[in-house]
């Protein structure tokens, strides 16, 4: 593993055992929570592109390629359509749990929520990572590559 | 079979339907596109990649701080 993602990961572990041994609706889970948020913020300004127009007309390659996005996209609207069925319903949330109220009863429990949140710091890695410009033009070569082979 | 057994079943199977299409893009990457690439697709789209950082945000304080 190379030094900077050992880093990386020793520094996300360290984060989340701290942000999760806080309570919500505190001032300490406030700051936690809003560091990472604003970090996120920042670097998107800073490393994203201002336009995409050149970078999403190199990477269309789903109409050679078949349709790789499709069973996510299935995925995204059964799981809103799901949430908001649950959210809308009327009866307990019990009976009807939300993503919400399982995420809830997941962060009662101390290591499972400083997964969770390591995840979401991740996740947000990965989003910044993937919208900077190097990550927009690797994409576009892994297009070309996908449409010519 | 109670109505909460059915909900949490049905959250289940969405779980294991994510970890499948994550676990199909490494076997069969015209099937079904890795995680990372479907952020990379959302944060070209303009209008998009704006929404998908600002309810990310969203969802990270919803989870944790309030």
């Amino acid at each position: 593993m190379h030094t900077r993602s050992a880093v990386l990961l020793a520094g996300g572990v360290g984060y989340s055992l701290v942000a999760a041994s806080t309570t919500p609706f505190t001032l300490p889970a406030d700051v936690l929570t809003g560091l990472p948020i604003v970090a996120m913020a920042v670097l998107v300004c800073v490393r994203w592109p201002l336009r995409t127009r050149k970078v999403r007309t190199a990477s269309a390659f789903s109409s050679t390629t078949g349709h790789p996005y499709l069973p996510w996209v299935a995925l995204a609207v059964v799981f809103v359509a799901w949430e908001l069925f649950n959210y809308l319903v009327h009866g307990s949330r019990a009976n009807h749990p939300t993503f919400s109220s399982i995420t809830d009863a997941i962060d009662r429990f101390y290591l499972l929520k400083a997964l969770l949140f390591l995840g979401w710091l991740a996740a947000a890695l990965v989003i910044v990572r993937r919208g900077s410009r190097s990550g927009l033009r690797s994409r576009s070569r892994f297009g070309k590559a996908a449409s010519s082979g | 079979m109670s109505v909460s057994t059915i909900s949490y079943v049905v959250w289940a199977a969405l779980g294991v339907a994510a970890l499948g299409l994550w676990w199909l893009s490494y076997l069969r990457p015209a099937a079904a596109a890795h995680p990372a690439d479907v952020v990379g697709k959302l944060a070209s789209m303009p209008v998009v990649r704006v929404l998908f950082v600002l309810g990310f945000m969203w969802l990270g304080w919803h989870l944790f701080a309030r």
